[in-house]
């Protein structure tokens, strides 16, 4: 059928429509005058029977039946009508045979009579339909002698049409034979309008496909000179790579023509990239993704690959063209950048990263997270178990934020950072801080068979510009307060605090440059005797109109600078200075971790005691949750002090997180039991129960229990049964000023 | 035998009246127009308007010589209608033309031969009237009667062309188209 011309489809076309048309009109017409004609000669008849039924009806009404038959008889005079008959209450009147061989109509009319219009007999009439048969043949004849005319114009319509349209064919030739590069000339043909926009329609599609070529060889061009191309058989054997895909690989053209796509995969690949890429291309869609392959001498490269599925018309794969980018160097520097963001114990990126991470982002949320013992771990346990900690932490910590949208990086020491990766409702990102703290406590490193606990503290801040300093600041207030967590949020607290830190540093340098830092004294007394044995040293400030000021209001911002190590000095230097001159009395003076890490402070002490040669009256009061994180430089402390003679005393027992072998390992001399254990204890339970415990645990140690905060008769007469053995509050005595002693 | 003798007497009368009626009536005439003339009354378009509560009534006019053959017409009628003309009641009266009552109104009238006076009075009677007269003889239609039949080679309905107009009567179309219509 494809190699029928145009122009025999469409002759043969209108023909075949002609044909059906005209035979069509011929039965239609011919159905249609027959009909007609039958119909007119049947009126006819109808209207002779019609003329006479009310001439034969009312003669037979009024009783003239012969006049009735004479009227019926006088159908007879019409040349067509053959014959007839006229029945009258079933009696026939009248009737005219005639030969029913002779093709004819035949029709019975009813008689009515003209009264009561009921039906009284019937005309039957029979016509010869020899005037029909002659009215149809005619139609008939002149029917066909129309369609042949017809016919033969359809003919020659379609000869013209296929006369009209052999140059398309010639034109359909010489496109067909068009080879790139030629050019076509229908000059010698004959071209009728049509023809011509048609084959100025191929002239100008030539001309469009050889630039097209032009415009394609130089996207080739392009493309090979920048990409690695290469072309695949559907069995994956190579049929073609170009120059820049030999010199990158190594192979030469000839070992990779017919050889397998997989001769420079990389042996190290996961065998299910190589099956999802060929999933891929066997479901005729497009693969992207980045190969590492291996050049010929061996050498890893890196490409950036685009395979694409060829399809014939039958949409079967023909072929594979795969487009690659040498992407080798792009990797190797993503790999370098990687490693220099990213923490090497733990595979966490590090601060290079959070600094672009946070830069990237419009809106943020960062905490500082910090844990607050591992100095400690890393001097007592070592660096590497330190590391380990660290690393089973950062485990942890993944698996409880990433899966919350939060961004883990891994900063100095035991610090971490905390971003989110989306907006995150504030209250919501501090439930998670504070979820976080909960499971890190909850969480036990394993450091060499032996369980390590861990505390933390965070910050945040939503600050942006001033994420780190200002998460800083959150978290050191968390460390500072004993909080979990801290937001960053009340910037106006902050500058305030900041403003008062400031205030109280100017008159913390004055008061020391006008020697206005001083002591007062509390004493301790013995149970057994009660009489006064011992004071504790309490620093204060007299303000500049002589008011005492005390060091709740000025210690914690000397601490923040280096005035602290001053104030301390004169405690050492007061304290010594005037107890030197109160003979028989142990004093005591409080010690931070800061003064027994700050090694002039020691230093400074220990001179002091030398030079006073009254170490074995001086009793050092060490805060029991201060000195926990430094304890390898505490004990140390604790050991040259006491080998001076000193005492060493626990202050604050029961507040901070020691357990009992701690204290014993630290061979102290005093337990002071906190204050807010004992100042209810005469109707608290929960107190009572546990100071028995400490008194319990100090006396098998062999140390002294102190009862701090005794205020009132009911505390002390509990205290002195309980088995204390030092007590000191305001019932047995405030503190005064150091001079008094001396007075 | 006076008995016999009065019954003698009286056949030879009834006799010399049938040779009356045998000489001056047609029998088949008058069997003829006994039959068709009730059915021409039925072809008036207002016969409902002229049939009172003894439904139709046709007055049978004639002289008293011929009391018999209008007796005979009478009988003739009744027997082939039954005493119904269509649906309606139909009476036959026997009127003496001298005892004609012009006060009362018959639907139809039939004249038997009489003098002419006597026939122009029912014509005109009937005519003011709307009614329909027929008449025995055709040749009486020179007193204003309105139709009769007359029997030559076929049966002709005659209709006194002179007094259409005067009688007013609207038959059915097709009447007109088979009767004959004379002067």
């Amino acid at each position: 059928m494809n190699k029928i011309s145009l122009s025999v489809k469409i002759t043969i076309t209108f023909i075949f429509a002609s044909l059906v048309t005209v035979l069509f009109m011929y039965v239609t017409l011919s159905e249609f005058f027959e009909r007609y004609m039958r119909k007119v000669e049947n009126e006819k008849v109808l209207l002779i029977a019609e003329t006479i039924e009310p001439m034969i009806a009312i003669n037979y009404y009024l009783g003239l039946t012969e006049e009735s038959k004479n009227i019926a008889q006088q159908i007879m005079d019409r040349s067509q009508v053959l014959g007839g008959s006229l029945n009258m209450n079933d009696k026939v009147l009248w009737e005219k045979k005639y030969n029913e061989g002779i093709d004819h109509f035949h029709i019975t009319y009813p008689v009515k009579d003209p009264v009561s219009a009921d039906r009284i007999g019937s005309i039957q009439v029979s016509y010869s339909m020899e005037s029909f048969n002659e009215s149809v043949y005619e139609m008939r004849k002149r029917v066909i002698y129309y369609l042949a005319i017809m016919s033969v114009l359809f003919l020659v319509f379609a000869l013209v049409i296929r006369y009209l349209l052999r140059p398309l064919s010639r034109i359909a030739r010489q496109v067909g034979a068009y080879k790139l590069g030629e050019s076509l000339d229908f000059s010698s043909l004959r071209l009728e309008p049509e023809t011509r926009a048609i084959s100025n329609a191929f002239m100008l599609m030539v001309d469009n496909v050889r630039e097209y070529t032009a415009l394609l060889e130089q996207y080739k061009h392009s493309v090979d000179e920048s990409s690695i191309v290469s072309k695949m058989n559907p069995d994956g054997t190579i049929s073609y790579v170009n120059d820049e895909f030999v010199r990158v690989c190594g192979y030469s053209h000839a070992e990779l023509i017919g050889a397998s796509s997989d001769l420079l995969n990389d042996s190290d690949m996961d065998q299910s990239i190589s099956d999802e890429i060929w999933r891929t291309l066997r479901e005729k869609q497009i693969w992207k993704g980045v190969l590492k392959n291996k050049t010929r001498s061996g050498a890893d490269y890196y490409v950036k690959s685009t395979i694409v599925p060829l399809l014939d018309e039958a949409k079967e794969i023909v072929e594979y063209i795969s487009i690659q980018h040498d992407i080798t160097q792009v990797v190797e520097q993503r790999e370098q950048i990687l490693r220099q963001t990213t923490d090497i114990n733990t595979g966490l990126p590090n601060r290079i990263k959070l600094s672009e991470d946070v830069k990237a982002r419009d809106d943020l949320v960062f905490a500082l997270l910090s844990l607050d013992n591992y100095e400690v771990i890393k001097n007592y346990y070592g660096y590497d178990s330190a590391l380990s900690s660290i690393r089973q932490l950062s485990e942890m910590l993944q698996k409880l934020l990433v899966s919350k949208g939060i961004e883990i990086y891994k900063l100095a020491g035991g610090e971490y950072g905390l971003l989110s990766k989306n907006k995150i409702d504030i209250d919501w990102f501090q439930q998670i801080c504070k979820f976080t703290i909960e499971k890190i406590e909850e969480f036990q490193a394993d450091v060499d068979g032996d369980t390590i606990d861990l505390r933390a503290s965070i910050g945040f801040t939503r600050n942006k510009k001033s994420y780190l300093s200002y998460s800083g600041l959150a978290l050191r207030q968390a460390q500072d307060t004993r909080k979990s967590v801290i937001y960053y949020e009340d910037q106006e607290n902050l500058i305030a605090q900041y403003e008062n830190n400031m205030l109280w540093t100017k008159r913390i340098k004055a008061a020391l440059a006008d020697d206005r830092i001083t002591l007062f004294v509390q004493p301790l007394v013995d149970v057994t005797t009660m009489q006064i044995v011992k004071y504790e040293c309490l620093v204060r400030l007299i303000d500049e109109d002589g008011k005492y000021v005390s060091p709740f209001f000025f210690l914690d911002v000397a601490k923040k600078t280096k005035l602290y190590h001053l104030i301390t000095r004169k405690v050492i230097s007061l304290s010594f200075e005037v107890f030197s001159r109160v003979p028989d009395k142990e004093f005591a003076i409080n010690l931070s971790a800061e003064d027994i890490l700050h090694k002039e402070t020691v230093e400074f002490l220990e001179k002091k005691i030398i030079d006073y040669q009254i170490g074995s009256r001086v009793v050092l009061e060490i805060v029991e949750s201060e000195g926990i994180d430094s304890f390898k430089e505490v004990t140390e402390f604790i050991n040259k002090m006491k080998a001076l003679g000193c005492k060493i005393a626990i202050d604050d027992f029961g507040t901070g997180y020691s357990n009992f072998s701690y204290l014993m390992q630290l061979k102290v001399d005093y337990i002071k039991v906190d204050g807010s254990l004992i100042k209810d204890i005469d109707h608290n339970t929960s107190s009572q129960v546990i100071c028995k415990t400490i008194l319990g645990f100090s006396r098998e140690l062999e140390m002294y229990a102190v009862a701090e905060f005794v205020h009132s008769q009911e505390v002390l007469d509990y205290v002195k049964n309980m088995g204390f053995d030092y007590l000191q509050g305001y019932h047995l005595g405030e503190p005064v000023p150091i001079h008094t002693l001396v007075q | 035998m006076k008995k016999i003798i009065f019954i003698l007497a009286k056949l030879t009368v009834l006799m010399m009246s049938l040779q009356v009626y045998g000489l001056e009536y047609d029998p088949l005439l008058i069997r003829a127009q006994a039959s068709i003339f009730p059915k021409i009354i039925l072809l008036d378009k207002d016969i409902s308007s002229k049939s009172g509560g003894d439904g139709v009534v046709i007055e049978v006019l004639h002289t008293a010589s011929d009391v018999i053959v209008a007796n005979k017409v009478k009988q003739l009628i009744e027997n082939q209608y039954g005493g119904k003309l269509g649906n309606k009641k139909m009476v036959i009266k026997l009127v003496d033309f001298s005892l004609f009552n012009a006060t009362t109104v018959a639907t139809a009238y039939f004249v038997l031969k009489g003098e002419s006076d006597y026939q122009s009075s029912v014509a005109s009677h009937a005519s003011e009237n709307n009614r329909l007269v027929f008449s025995y003889d055709y040749r009486d239609f020179s007193n204003n009667v309105l139709m009769s039949v007359l029997m030559k080679e076929k049966t002709y309905i005659y209709l006194n062309k002179s007094a259409i107009h005067s009688y007013g009567i609207n038959f059915q179309p097709l009447f007109y188209k088979i009767v004959k219509v004379i002067e």
